[in-house]
This record gives C-alpha cells, sequence and structure tokens, in this order.
C-alpha cells in the first residue's frame, strides 16, 4: 500500500472526527469529490492486516449509524468487498484477523433490522392483483380473467411478509452466518441504484469467487487466491444474483455475466432450486432481449 | 362532424412522429454540440406529441365504436383499423424507445408509465402488452427498492439531474390535448418496485393469453412462436419479481398455468420439436414446485423434464433430492440417481453428487429393512457408494460425513472416525459433523469428550434441538438426571423465544413464510429463574425440586400459549412433545411419578394419538404397579407403531414379569427384529430365555454386550440422511 494511499485515508479519518453535526449533510455530498479515496479504502480492505483496517471499519460504522442516506450509501458500497474478506478469512480459519470486519457487518445488520423507534421490522408487500382497480387498469377492460391471475386471485392485494423480523445478533455463528449476510445483501441490493462501477465489479467478483473455490471451474477463472471451498445458502445465493442482474443490466455485462454462469453453475451442484429458478429465468430474459434486437437490428 | 377530430388526430400523430423521426435522423450528421441538442429535444418534443396523439386518437376511434350502430357490418369493417399502422405505431413508441435507447432510464420510466396510465382502447392492445412487459424489465433490472419512485410522481430529481434534464419532459412539453388516463382515487397504486412489477406482468399476460386462443392454420405458425416468445419472457420476469420476494409457491402457481399453455400448443403442432423454450418453461415450472416443497409434483415434471434433455445431470439429482428429503420416495430416489451415475463423465461435477444420492438410498433402505440379510447388503452397497463417491471427490465435506454415518452405523466406530476427521477439517463447523463426532465419542464411552464436542457444537448452532437433546443424555449419564432437566428447562425456553411468534391474520399457508418468524421481545411472565418466584414458592424445596417446579411452571404457560394456535409446522409441534417426553422420562429416572405424568399429559395435549406418549405413560403405570393397564397403553402404542422396538421391549418384558414368558419372549423378537443394534432389546430377550432356562441366552447376551460396547447415547439415525 502507498503512502499516498494511507495519507488520503488517515486525512479521511480524521476530517470526519472533528466534523460538526450540522456540516454532515454537506461532507456526505463533498465525498464524491474525493476521487482517490474510494480505491485507498478498497486497498486497506482487500489487504486485511493493514492497520488502519481497525479505524476504517470503525469510521465506515458511524456513517452508517449517521443515518445521512449519503453516508450510508457509501458504506454500502464497500459491502461485497467486506463479505469477500470476511469469509474467506472465515474460510481459511485465521479468526484473528477479521474481527472488526465481522463487528461492522454485524453492526449494520443489527441497525437494520430495525425501525427508527428501534422495534423490529418485518419487510413485506402488497401482491397486486387484476380483480381491484389500478393506476394502470379497469378491471371490467381486462374481460375474463387471465390465467395467471386466476391463480393469483386468491392472493390478491394481501400483505406478505417476505424478510423478518429478525433477531439482534452479537456474534456470528455457523448458524446465524447465513441468515445475516443474506439480509446484508438484500439491504445492499436495495441500494443498488446508488452504487458505484467499482461496487458493482465487486459483487460480481463475490458472486463468482465464492461460488467456484475449490471446485475445478476455478481452474477455468484463473482465480489463484483462496482453495478452499466456502460454504454458501440457496438464499445467499438468490441475493447474490439479485445484485449481479442489476450489474450485467447497468454496465457490467462481462463481469456479470461471468458471475450469473458461476452461481448458477454452484446452485445446481448444490441443488439449490431457487436460484437456478431465478437464475435461469434471467438468462432466458438476456437471451430473449438479445434474439430481439438481432431481429430489430 | 366527428369524423374530421378523429381523421386530424390521426394525421396529426403521424406527422409530429414522421418529424421527430427525421429530425432524429438528422442528428446524426455533424453539427455543433449545441444545435445537436437542440434538435435532440425537439425530436423529443414531437416523439412526445405524436404519442399522445396517437393514444387519443385510439381512445376517440373505441368511442365510436362501442357505440351501437346500425347492424355489425359497421363495427367489421372499421375493425380493419384497429391493427396499427406502422407510423401509428411508431408514434406510441417513439419517445420511450428512444429515451430508453439513450440510456434515460428514469425519464423511459417515466414516459411508459404515461403510456400505460391512459386509458385502454381496442386498438391498443398489442402495444400495451408490449410496454407493459418492457417497464416491468425496466423496473427489475435497473430500479432498486431504494431509488423507487411511485407511479404518479415524477421521478427524482437526482436521477433526472444525472440524466441531464431538469424536469420530466412531459412538464417542458405539455400536451394541448391529452388522452384520458386511469383515476387516481381508491385505486391500486403500487409502493415498490416488485410490486409495480408483478402489476404490469399480470396486465401484460393478461393480454398475451388472449392471443393465445390461436388457429390450426400451418401459416399461423410464425404467430404461435411469437406468442410463445411473448409468454415465456413474461414468466421469466414473473420468477425474477416473485422470487426476489421468496414467493415460490404463487410463483408455481403462475407457471403451472404457463405450462398449461404450453399443452395446449403443443397439442397443436404435435411435430414441434422440444425448442429452448419448451424445455425452460417445464424446467422453470419443476423448480418452483421444488422451492415452494410440492414434492411429488415437483419429482413428476423433472422426470418429464429429463426425457427433453437425458444428458442433463442437474434434472435427474435435483428429482433424486426431493425423493430422499421430502418424500422418502427411496426406490424411486434411487433410480434417479443411478441414471446420473450411468452417464458416467458425461455428469462431469456431479457424478460424485450421484454416488452420494444412491449411497444415502440405500442407507435408508437398509435402516427400514425388516430382514438382516437384506439389511446387510443394503449396508455393504450403501458403503460401497459412498466410498466411490469419496474417491471422485475427497474435497466433499458432505460426503466425507456421510461416509462416517454409514460406518458407524453399522458399529464400526473407529473407522468412521477418519472420514469424519476429512469432514471437520473440510467444514470445521458443520452442525452434522460435529454431532457425528459426539455420538462417536459416546460410543466409545468418552462421554466428556462427546460433552465437550457438543459444548463446541453448540456455540456454532445454539438453537439446534437435536443437539440439545443429545446433551441432555450425555448429563444423564455423567452428572444424573437433575442436571439433565435444567437442560430441558433450556430447551423449553428456546422452543417459547423461537416459536412463539403471533401469526399475522392475513398470511396463510402459501405466503411461504420461510419459518415462523420469532418475536424479537420475550413476552413477559416467563422469566423462570426470577428470585422472587423462587422465595415465596419453593423456599424449603430441595435444589432437585426447585428445577423441577421451575419445570413445571415453564410447561405449563407453554402449554397456555400451545393451544392458542396450533396450526403452525408439524415439526415445531413434535418438537415440543420430545421436550416434554424426555422431561417425563428423566423425572421418572428420579422415581418422581407425579412430575412425569404431568408432562406425559402436555405431551398428549399436543398429540392425543401419539405411540410416544402411550409409552411413557405404560411405563408411569408400570412404576406404579398398575401392569394390566400398562399393557393396555403398550397394545395401544403398538396398535399405531406396529414397529416400535421400544414399546416392543417394554411389553416383552412386562409380559415376561406377569408370567407370560414366552408370549413375552415372541414379542422381543420382533423387537430383536426390528431394531437388530438396539443392546437392551437382546439383554430382555436374554432375560426371557434364561427364566425358561433356554440355551440361547448366553448368547442374547453376549450380543447385548457386544452392541453396548459399541452403542452411542442416542442412535446415529438421529442425524439427517439427505442431500
Amino acid at each position: 500500500m502507498f503512502a499516498m494511499d494511507q495519507g488520503v485515508v488517515g486525512e479521511w479519518l480524521a476530517e470526519f472526527k472533528t466534523l460538526p453535526e450540522a456540516a454532515v449533510s454537506g461532507y456526505a455530498a463533498s465525498l464524491k469529490e474525493k476521487t482517490s479515496l474510494v480505491p485507498a479504502l478498497y486497498k486497506v480492505i482487500r489487504e486485511n492486516y493493514s492497520d488502519l483496517l481497525e479505524p476504517v471499519c470503525h469510521q465506515l460504522f458511524e456513517f452508517y449509524r449517521s443515518g445521512e442516506p449519503q453516508l450510508q450509501h457509501f458504506t454500502l458500497q464497500f459491502l461485497p468487498e467486506l463479505l469477500w474478506s470476511y469469509l474467506s478469512v472465515t474460510s481459511s480459519r485465521d479468526p484473528h484477523c477479521s474481527g472488526c470486519i465481522e463487528a461492522l457487518l454485524l453492526g449494520i445488520y443489527n441497525l437494520e433490522i430495525v425501525d427508527r423507534d428501534g422495534q423490529s421490522r418485518a419487510l413485506s408487500f402488497t401482491v397486486p392483483s387484476l380483480s381491484k382497480p389500478s393506476v394502470y387498469h379497469e378491471p371490467s377492460t381486462i374481460g375474463s380473467l387471465a390465467l395467471t391471475e386466476g391463480a393469483l386471485a386468491n392472493h390478491g392485494l394481501s400483505r406478505v411478509v417476505y424478510s423478518g423480523p429478525h433477531l439482534q445478533r452479537e456474534t456470528f455463528t455457523a448458524q446465524n452466518r447465513f441468515q445475516v449476510l443474506t439480509f446484508l445483501l438484500l439491504c445492499y441490493n436495495a441500494a443498488l441504484s446508488y452504487m458505484t462501477a467499482l461496487s458493482l465489479q465487486s459483487l460480481c467478483q463475490l458472486g463468482s469467487r465464492v461460488c467456484i473455490c475449490g471446485y475445478p471451474r476455478q481452474q477455468l477463472r484463473r482465480y489463484k487466491g483462496i482453495s478452499s471451498r466456502m460454504m454458501v445458502s440457496s438464499d445467499f445465493l438468490v441475493q447474490l444474483i439479485t445484485g449481479i442482474h442489476y450489474a450485467l443490466c447497468n454496465g457490467e455485462s462481462d463481469l456479470g455475466s461471468k458471475a450469473l454462469e458461476d452461481v448458477l453453475y454452484r446452485a445446481q451442484l448444490e441443488l439449490f432450486p431457487e436460484p437456478l429458478l431465478v437464475g435461469n429465468a434471467i438468462r432466458s430474459s438476456q437471451r430473449g432481449a438479445a434474439l430481439k434486437s438481432n431481429k430489430e437490428g | 362532424r366527428d369524423e374530421q377530430p378523429l381523421y386530424h388526430l390521426r394525421l396529426l400523430a403521424e406527422a409530429c412522429v414522421i418529424k421527430g423521426l427525421s429530425l432524429d435522423h438528422q442528428a446524426v450528421s455533424a453539427a455543433s454540440r449545441v444545435r445537436l441538442s437542440e434538435r435532440q429535444e425537439e425530436c423529443l418534443s414531437c416523439y412526445l406529441r405524436a404519442c399522445d396523439a396517437a393514444l387519443l386518437y385510439l381512445q376517440e376511434l373505441d368511442k365510436t365504436v362501442s357505440v351501437p350502430q346500425k347492424g355489425t357490418k359497421m363495427n367489421l369493417s372499421l375493425g380493419v383499423d384497429f391493427d396499427l399502422g406502422f407510423f401509428q405505431l411508431a408514434a406510441l413508441q417513439s419517445a420511450y424507445l428512444s429515451l430508453l435507447h439513450k440510456g434515460h432510464l428514469a425519464q423511459g420510466a417515466h414516459q411508459l408509465r404515461r403510456v400505460l396510465r391512459a386509458v385502454d382502447s381496442r386498438g391498443s392492445q398489442s402495444f400495451r402488452k408490449a410496454a407493459a412487459r418492457r417497464l416491468a424489465e425496466v423496473l427489475l433490472s435497473s430500479v432498486s427498492e431504494d431509488s423507487y419512485w411511485d407511479p404518479l410522481s415524477p421521478p427524482p430529481l437526482a436521477w433526472l439531474n444525472r440524466e441531464g434534464a431538469a424536469a420530466p419532459k412531459d412538464m417542458l412539453y405539455p400536451s394541448s390535448r391529452p388522452p384520458q388516463r386511469y383515476g387516481t382515487e381508491s385505486v391500486f397504486c403500487p409502493q415498490d418496485v416488485v410490486e409495480e412489477a408483478i402489476l404490469l406482468l399480470l396486465i401484460s399476460e393478461s393480454m398475451a393469453s388472449g392471443d393465445a386462443v390461436i388457429s390450426r392454420a400451418p401459416e399461423h405458425r410464425e404467430a404461435r412462436e411469437a406468442s410463445l416468445q411473448d409468454a415465456t419472457s413474461v414468466y421469466d420476469l414473473l420468477s425474477i419479481a416473485m422470487a426476489r420476494r421468496g414467493q415460490y409457491a404463487m410463483l408455481s402457481e403462475v407457471h403451472q398455468n404457463g405450462a398449461w399453455l404450453r399443452f395446449k400448443i403443443q397439442c397443436l403442432e404435435r411435430a414441434m420439436k422440444f425448442s429452448f423454450n419448451e424445455f425452460h418453461l417445464w424446467y422453470q415450472l419443476g423448480l418452483s414446485l421444488m422451492a415452494c416443497g410440492k414434492g411429488a409434483g415437483a419429482v413428476s415434471v423433472l422426470k418429464e423434464c429429463s426425457k427433453m434433455r437425458p444428458d442433463d445431470p442437474t434434472v435427474p439429482l435435483l428429482a433424486a433430492k426431493v425423493c430422499i428429503g421430502q418424500l422418502h420416495w427411496l426406490e424411486e430416489g434411487e433410480a434417479l440417481a443411478q441414471s446420473v451415475v450411468a452417464m458416467g463423465d458425461r455428469a462431469a461435477e456431479l457424478l460424485p453428487r450421484a454416488h452420494l444420492a444412491v449411497g444415502l438410498c440405500r442407507s435408508l433402505r437398509a435402516t427400514e429393512a425388516t430382514l438382516k440379510a437384506s439389511r446387510d447388503e443394503f449396508n455393504r452397497m450403501a458403503l460401497e457408494s459412498l466410498k466411490r463417491a469419496q474417491e471422485l471427490d475427497p474435497q466433499d465435506p458432505q460426503i466425507a460425513l456421510y461416509l462416517s454415518l454409514q460406518l458407524a452405523l453399522t458399529r464400526q466406530v473407529s473407522v468412521a472416525m477418519e472420514p469424519l476427521q476429512t469432514a471437520l477439517s473440510l467444514r470445521g463447523d458443520d452442525l452434522h459433523s460435529l454431532h457425528l463426532l459426539a455420538l462417536l465419542f459416546s460410543a466409545q464411552k468418552h462421554h466428556q469428550h462427546a460433552l465437550d464436542t457438543l459444548g463446541l457444537a453448540l456455540s456454532q448452532h445454539p438453537e439446534s434441538f437435536s443437539l440439545l437433546f443429545t446433551k441432555v443424555k450425555l448429563e444423564e449419564v455423567l452428572y444424573g438426571p437433575a442436571t439433565a432437566l435444567r437442560t430441558c428447562e433450556d430447551m423449553l425456553q428456546l422452543w417459547h423465544s423461537r416459536y412463539d411468534y403471533v401469526r399475522t391474520s392475513d398470511t396463510d399457508e402459501s405466503s411461504s413464510l420461510p419459518e415462523p418468524a420469532p418475536l424479537s421481545r420475550k413476552p413477559s411472565g416467563l422469566h423462570l429463574t426470577l428470585p422472587d418466584f423462587q422465595d415465596c414458592e419453593t423456599r424449603s424445596q430441595s435444589a432437585a425440586s426447585i428445577a423441577a417446579s421451575r419445570l413445571e411452571q415453564a410447561m405449563s404457560e407453554v402449554s397456555a400459549i400451545s393451544s392458542a394456535h396450533r396450526q403452525g409446522p408439524a415439526h415445531i409441534w413434535a418438537t415440543l412433545e420430545h421436550i416434554w417426553l424426555q422431561a417425563g422420562e428423566l423425572f421418572m429416572e428420579e422415581g418422581r411419578v407425579k412430575e412425569a405424568q404431568f408432562c406425559a399429559q402436555e405431551a398428549g395435549a399436543l398429540f392425543p394419538a401419539s405411540h410416544s406418549v402411550l409409552l411413557l405413560r405404560g411405563q408411569l403405570a408400570e412404576m406404579r404397579g398398575l401392569e394390566a393397564e400398562a399393557k393396555t397403553l403398550y397394545d395401544e402404542a403398538l396398535t399405531i407403531h406396529p414397529g416400535g422396538y421400544r414399546i416392543l421391549l417394554h411389553l416383552g418384558k412386562l409380559l415376561v414379569r406377569m408370567g407370560r414368558v414366552s408370549l413375552g419372549e415372541k414379542v422381543l423378537r420382533d423387537a430383536v427384529q426390528a431394531q437388530s443394534t438396539a443392546h437392551e432389546v437382546w439383554s430382555g430377550l436374554g432375560e426371557a430365555l434364561q427364566s425358561q432356562g433356554s440355551s440361547q441366552a448366553p448368547d442374547c447376551f453376549l450380543t447385548a454386550l457386544e452392541l453396548e460396547a459399541s452403542c452411542p447415547i442416542r442412535p446415529f439415525t438421529v442425524i439427517p440422511r439427505e442431500l
């Protein structure tokens, strides 16, 4: 790590500490102009042993806790890199050096599972229905009920919880690890539109590496880092695919399609139906789009 | 009088779009930057006017037709106009296409919404179908939850600025005569990106399925293919949207309808080969059925898929997974996995998993076999498959675990350690590997080691009831029932905190809550270690009875909760029953009949027809000297669970004690048949034979002794064998 990077990070650490509260939102907006900062922070996270890691994690958590959306997005952009760092350390079972990353991840998780009043948050959504008028249709003009609508009529306009409430976690255990990480990816995915290209690339790399390390495909990808197999869960892969889908459609088509293939490869080996279902759908819709553009072009 | 404005509108729309298109083309030629952007703006304003005019034209046209005219002849002649001409379609689409093409997602999405908010007319249907799908696509691929804005608001300023716009274009170029739009009062308005995407896809699909009534004529072949392609893309987008919300049950319903549509078209066109789409749709249906737990349906669909693509090893293995885990169709599962084994190298990385699946099926069949010969044969073959699997993939922790488990099941305890070490070196915190290690230690009678291992396992999997049950058994051996009862108490609390959830009234089974969500805060009133509780209630009692009465307290409170909502998944209640029974046994061990009876009663309240409860009650009756009652209870238990070796054991021993020795002996022989590795059964049989002076008795005792020497604290079968 170059002295210059160290300088940039050190400056960043010092600046926020002395910042008066009223200046926070202005500061958040000005972060974009520090072009060398973000790459330097990536380096700190990648080079796990750097002395700067602990204060950096601490400050990233402070950013998140501030509640200022731009600062939260600033922290979230590093999430894929942090997850990779955490997972690779966990799989190599070298527990002493991941402490501050663990604390940061758990900290974000514990902030996100509650609402502003500290109550457990359950994420829910409404199942739309064609039998009720909407801003886009009038039931009478739909005519005979559509096939799918018939199937969904029972669920029409009911609210369904899809995540939560979750328990507070003080430590990672083998049991809660993927539940926490999956939820963190869910939070990241919710903010995808605010993520930088660098962050999306890091997400695609995370997806590929987690899925292929230790398997024959690793040679194909010529990745020479860790060679032990990492555990994954089905829900975790679904969240990964959701993020990769966004990357794929928003500027990272090469890395994105590689990552999608790698996650599907692993989902096949694990025989997980959920990620296979979503991944196949994405692949097929990309294929459909390509066919169409061929015709049009 | 009416025709003139109509005619005008159409002309206006087409003129605008033609002007826009020509400006677009001119923009390609070099010009100054300012000129260029001016021209682009003008072009866009043309497109917007064209779109509004075209929409209005179609709406007005609709009105003239729906007013009943003289006879149907008029309608028919006008019906021709519902097919949009090239320029009309261009008028409708150009604005959003050009915005999206430039990467202006927010404005493109906004324009698509404006188009779709316009009241539907017969002429616009096929166009709306495509537009709705396009908007859903944009939303799902490029708008994340946090950046979503609802359909009635303009795009967020930050986003507009990023696209170099100061305000939405429709505000810059307001239309003089906008088309009529859907109302906004008391109608459903999506508040979330997935909600909107699903709504749009439903609308799109409702139009697609209208089209699907296709004629048989060969010249419509292309149309059929196109409508298949349309339907496929709608289903793909629905899959992406619903999977994000974990709605696999709904998704399976959607795919079922899709498959039905496919099937109808298939019938029309028998000669059609299995295209990519064909396989894809059936495969998606199979996966969605599997994901929502409809096992039997998943297996039959996946088997169909396998016929379409016999070279794909994933499909039959997925079906095998369902057969082994959920359905317990072992023969079917084995056959499916064998089909992958038969592919040999073509199965590539899935080959070792196929051997593993075969091994698991055989191992499970061995456990279920009633004849010793077939059991031994299945065990031998299981071991063979698992060894093969490990040779092929020595890096797979699951394979190593199950190889070790198979050795343990046949009581090759020390040999089992080796693959288990491999499994643990590959995945040190795996629940089942650690559990098996503890059981293997206990089989070697290293109970303290076993308990230490469990401590480690529980630190990684603190909420595993299976580990806790093993812990109870070990504590009973090492420290006596009082200590073990305290762990039972912990388990009740854990059960309470994990499963006592308030089910919201509007969710039903199909809403697929993954697991019942635990409460974040424990409800007050269940703090079992409150000092005041100790002081006033149990001041004069011994430590053990304090534990006992706390346990009772916990139990009755928990049962009060459990009776309130009992509709949760069965395994949750089975766990609770198991805790009660375990506590009951421990009380019985301590000679505390009253408390044990209480436990039996609570367990019985959960499952009145449970053979385990009847068994415990029988044992309690025996303790109180009520032999006849005990026998009745054992008999009842046996009618429910004829192969239960523990019931047979207790019944047999009771019969021997009651003097009905030969009947007792017969029952004990049945018990041996049912579970040949249980040493208690062998020693029971030995005693029965001895009391008759039979020379076979010593053999039985020897067998019992031998088995006891390698007997784990809980059977190795508590470790689930699943892919």
